[in-house]
This record gives structure tokens, C-alpha cells and sequence, in this order.
């Protein structure tokens, strides 16, 4: 008799060899611009890719999780993303924030796609998680920025907005139709960060 | 016909009068961005005045005391003494270090929605106003015009915070709107916290 739960856990076993297999190839980060100033702050989140699929996907997931998530993830983003921003001004280099930021797509896409509903603190820490490394890859920059407020508030706006784009995407899942394109994106955002985990973005 | 005319005469009379006097228009004089306009736009442009008068004002909005009378009552006279402090002992500024911790805290209280105890909340609202104050100072300036920077800056801190606490607390109890208001504190938060780790990094904002 082939256990369902055993297959689960070979294809889990799979798909991590296999993401294993390719730490050297993730450039998930893309290269922005470094200049001080607003402009560029809004710009860091929106022109990287590896960030858009990441905000979006908390969005995503919040509003599927419903009250208290769809407030308390975008909540807890920019708090621990800020800390993570922290750390990297602060501190030396991270190993692995290239391939946690990449894998950040894979797992928020993954949740999404599979409509995963764990208990709210669970989620808030896998959110929370993958906002630290996503601060840390901002806040390296900052100390090369001419103005460092500006580009702070610009990076941190827009990551709210991205978020807020989630969510408002995410409330399609009042419609049963709504509920496949949703989780359609989060496959679309699993591919991407698969894609930044192999190299291929 | 006649007694239309009658009517129309009788009625819109004002508006004949006026059109008796045509001159040329001079409706938009000069702007003068002298000082009055550089009090007003000095808190607008230093970055920690900004963000603790929009923490400030989320704040006070979001829990509103006695309909925002009070709070915006002793704001702006905390403000007033501040202000003159720093004009008669000619103070150009202070560090803004504590402003950004104050922007921090006021934004932790935003985004956890808690509501502090009266003599926390009446801290929360004279020590930004006291920070602000004092670091709006304009040094040597003649006394006139630094009183006049001065009143400009005091209406454009008060109206903002007035405007913000006020829109804040109008907005409906529905949960949407909360939550904004709480994902905007969160924003502050990170905001701040961005701002002082760079501060302890290079030794300056």
C-alpha cells in the first residue's frame, strides 16, 4: 500500500537536493541603483524582482490567511525587515542572504499556491524570517547613500505598497474563481523564485 | 418683459454695481518666500520634524482625548514655550537622535494599537513638542524676523498635527481603516530604526 504522507515527504526530500544543488548559481538580488535620495529607495523593492514576488506573496497569503493575518503580516514585515536593515548597517556580511531571498519566493509562492493556512504565529515567523534577509540586502546600501532618510522611507513605502498590492489581489479569493487565479500567482511566484534559486533570472 | 427686468435688476443689483468697476486683475501677487514662508516650510523639509509630526499626529488621531481638544491645546503651547526657548537663548539645534527614538516609539504604539496611560500619553505629546521646538531655533537672526519664522513654524506644526489627528480620527471604525493606520506606524518604525542604526554606523544622520 504506497503512503501518501511517505511520497510527500520523498518529493520534499527531492525538491530540497535539488535546491541544494544549485546554491552557487542564485544571484536572486539584482543590482539597483545605489544612489542616495527617495527615488531611488521606491526603486530598490520595485526593480528587483526577487523583492516584488516576495512582497506581493505576504500579501497574497495575508489576505487568504484572512483577520488577523491580512494586518498583522504587513505588519510584521517592515518591523523585522527594519531589524534585518539593522543588522546589515550594523554588522558584517550574512552567509546565504542571496539564496534566502531567492528561496523567500519559492516558500511565500509555495504557501500561496497551496493555500497553506498554518496558525498565525507560524506565519508571521516564516514571514518575519524572510523580511530580515530582505532588510539585510537594504540596509548593506545604506551606509554608501547620500541621503540616508530619504532612501529609507522610499524603500520602506514601497515595500508597504507592495504588500498592500498582495492584499488587494488576495481579496479576489472571496470569488471561487478568485481563489484559482490567487493561487495561480503563487505558482507564478514559486516559478520566479525558482528561476532566481537556479540562476535562470 | 418690463417686470422681468424689474426683477432681475432688483435681485442681481450687487453684481451690475460691480461690474461698474472693472480694473485689471492682480489676483496673484508675488509669492514672497521670505520668512514667514521659510518658518513654514522648516518642518516640512527637516526629515525628523517630519516623521515625529506624522507619528504624532497618527497617534493622537488613533487614540483622540477628549475629541482632540485637549491634546492639541497643550501641543501647541508646549510648542509655543519651545519655540521662544530656542529663540532667546538663540539655539541654531539639538541632535536628532531623540527625535528618531521618539518617532520610533510613537510608531511602536501606532502599529501595536496600545493604548498608553494618561501621564505616558501626555509625555508622548510634549516631548515632541519640546524636541521640535527647540531644535526650530534660527540662531542669529534679528529678533523680528526670527519671531516671525518662529509663529510660522508654530502654525505649520500645529496645523499638521491638527490636520492628521484629525482625519485620523474621523476615520470610520471599520477594521480596513485601522489597520492602515497601524501598517502606517509599522512604516515609522522602520523608518526610525533604519535611520539610528546608520547614526550609530557613520556617527551622523
Amino acid at each position: 500500500m504506497n503512503n501518501p504522507h511517505k511520497s510527500h515527504l520523498l518529493k520534499f526530500r527531492c525538491l530540497l537536493l535539488l535546491l541544494l544543488a544549485g546554491p552557487s548559481l542564485a544571484q536572486a538580488h539584482t543590482e539597483t541603483n545605489t544612489l542616495g535620495g527617495f527615488i531611488a529607495g521606491v526603486r530598490h523593492p520595485i526593480t528587483g524582482l526577487d523583492h516584488v514576488v516576495a512582497m506581493v506573496a505576504v500579501g497574497l497569503w495575508g489576505a487568504y490567511l484572512g483577520a488577523p493575518a491580512i494586518w498583522l503580516l504587513p505588519v510584521v514585515f517592515p518591523l523585522v525587515m527594519a531589524v534585518g536593515g539593522a543588522f546589515g548597517v550594523l554588522c558584517g556580511p550574512l552567509p546565504g542572504v542571496e539564496m534566502t531571498i531567492a528561496l523567500s519566493g519559492v516558500a511565500l509562492g509555495w504557501v500561496v499556491l497551496t493555500a497553506a493556512k498554518p496558525p498565525i504565529w507560524i506565519a508571521a515567523c516564516i514571514v518575519g524570517f524572510f523580511a530580515f534577509f530582505h532588510g539585510y540586502s537594504h540596509g548593506v546600501e545604506l551606509p554608501r547613500l547620500a541621503n540616508p532618510f530619504t532612501y529609507a522611507a522610499g524603500f520602506v513605502i514601497a515595500t508597504g505598497l507592495l504588500h498592500l498590492t498582495g492584499i488587494s489581489l488576495g481579496l479576489l479569493t472571496h470569488w471561487r474563481w478568485g481563489q484559482m487565479v490567487v493561487r495561480g500567482l503563487g505558482g507564478v511566484i514559486t516559478l520566479v523564485g525558482l528561476g532566481f534559486v537556479f540562476g535562470l533570472l | 418683459m418690463r417686470s422681468f427686468i424689474q426683477r432681475l435688476v432688483r435681485s442681481w443689483w450687487p453684481v451690475f454695481l460691480f461690474l461698474l468697476f472693472p480694473t485689471s486683475a492682480q489676483a496673484h501677487s508675488d509669492l514672497r518666500l521670505g520668512p514667514f514662508a521659510g518658518g513654514i516650510l522648516h518642518p516640512l523639509e527637516t526629515p525628523a520634524h517630519l516623521l515625529l509630526l506624522i507619528s504624532l499626529g497618527l497617534f493622537l488621531g488613533q487614540h483622540p482625548l477628549l475629541s482632540l481638544k485637549s491634546p492639541l491645546v497643550i501641543f501647541g503651547f508646549t510648542t509655543a514655550v519651545a519655540l521662544l526657548l530656542a529663540a532667546v537663548i538663540n539655539l541654531s539645534g539639538i541632535p536628532q537622535v531623540p527625535l528618531f527614538c521618539l518617532s520610533l516609539g510613537l510608531g511602536a504604539l501606532i502599529s501595536s494599537g496600545f493604548k498608553p496611560p494618561g501621564w505616558i500619553y501626555l509625555l508622548l505629546l510634549v516631548l515632541p513638542a519640546v524636541g521640535i521646538g527647540l531644535d526650530s531655533g534660527f540662531g542669529s537672526l534679528p529678533m523680528i524676523v526670527a519671531c516671525e519664522v518662529l509663529f510660522a513654524t508654530w502654525v505649520c506644526l500645529l496645523v499638521m498635527v491638527g490636520y492628521i489627528a484629525f482625519y485620523v480620527s474621523l476615520l470610520p471604525a471599520r477594521q480596513w481603516s485601522r489597520i492602515g493606520v497601524r501598517i502606517l506606524g509599522s512604516w515609522i518604525v522602520a523608518i526610525s530604526v533604519l535611520i539610528l542604526a546608520f547614526f550609530l554606523k557613520n556617527g551622523k544622520i
